[in-house]
């Protein structure tokens, strides 16, 4: 059991990493985008709003692809314990 | 300076300006090419010294990217510019602690710079399709519409988020560091920056396994199953 938690240091590490920095820059990303758009055209605060919109439904989607594949992941592994 | 900008050339060739943190990064590069060149210019089938270093280096990361990627051929495969991804921000990241390196243009850390930490997450961006169309071939694209061509724009703008926040989390603590190490030695020159620098070094092992490790990833889901 250690030994196999030591194996998957890394890959635990950098899926959290990849899921917490992917969020933030989606999010960053479209509100900054929104938001130069707003300044080049002078529309006031709609686009940064659908750019923020636009990251959070990122972030939203990238945390519900990570969820399933934990989900998927647990159901490969209780059907190999199970056989 | 601007927001990690150097704008000074230490010389020209022809209308092209070469600054001060390229320098630094050729440096790098022939330190590491050397060194290599050094390991395997004459290898024995028993290693000693420099080459047996070296094995056990290519055998550690051969074995750490297979456990990473789940895929051996994949991890083989992209093993090679993932090791020199990480001895390349890793020596980019120390060179920022050469005693006196804060006062000298030529020694501060390649990786402070964004244009270099862009530079080094819009290879990874390309590997990672590369590596998705290799494996998968035109297929690959079908992930970008999945699960419905209504999630494309969020498709892509994941696409994007992917080498912007590599961009900026390397940039962002190796420039920070930077800083704090100046403020500190302008401040109080001497012990105190220790305690910093001493704490850079883990710092910048860190920035370097997590660019790699993110890399490495970004790589293996393109390659994997799921597209």
């Amino acid at each position: 059991m250690s030994e196999k938690k030591k194996k998957n240091w890394a890959k635990s590490l950098s899926e959290a990493i990849n899921l917490v920095t992917t969020i933030a820059a989606a999010v960053g990303f479209c509100g900054y985008g929104g938001w130069w758009l707003d300044q080049k055209y002078g529309t006031g605060p709609k686009f940064t709003a659908i750019g923020v919109l636009l990251g959070m439904a990122t972030a939203i989607k990238v945390m519900w692809d990570r969820m399933n594949a934990e989900q998927r992941k647990k159901t490969d592994q209780h059907k190999k314990e199970t056989k | 300076m601007i927001f990690g900008m150097w704008d000074g050339a230490f010389f020209h060739i022809g209308p092209i300006p070469v600054d001060h943190l390229v320098v630094t990064e050729w440096v790098i590069i022939a330190l590491i090419g050397i060194i290599s060149f050094l390991a395997t210019r004459d290898m024995q089938r028993v290693p000693r010294g420099l080459q047996n270093a070296f094995e056990a280096i290519i055998i550690f990361t051969k074995d750490f990217f297979t456990q990473l990627m789940d895929e051996e051929h994949v991890a083989k495969k992209w093993a090679p510019l993932l090791t020199a991804f990480f001895l390349f921000i890793l020596i980019s990241n120390y060179s920022g602690l050469i005693p006196g390196a804060a006062h000298i243009a030529g020694f501060q850390p390649p990786t402070s710079n964004w244009n270099v930490t862009m530079t080094l997450a819009i290879i990874t961006f390309f590997s990672v399709h590369v590596a998705g169309f290799s494996e998968h071939g035109g297929h690959y694209l079908h992930h970008f519409v999945s699960p419905s061509p209504l999630m494309l724009p969020l498709n892509l703008v994941e696409e994007v988020a992917h080498p912007l926040s590599l961009t900026v989390r390397l940039f962002g603590n190796i420039f920070g560091e930077e800083m704090v190490i100046a403020f500190l030695l302008f401040m109080a020159p001497f012990v105190v920056p220790a305690a910093i620098m001493g704490l850079s070094l883990l710092l910048g092992a860190i920035q370097a396994i997590v660019f790699t490790i993110l890399s490495a990833s970004y790589i293996a889901a393109a390659a994997g199953e799921g597209h």
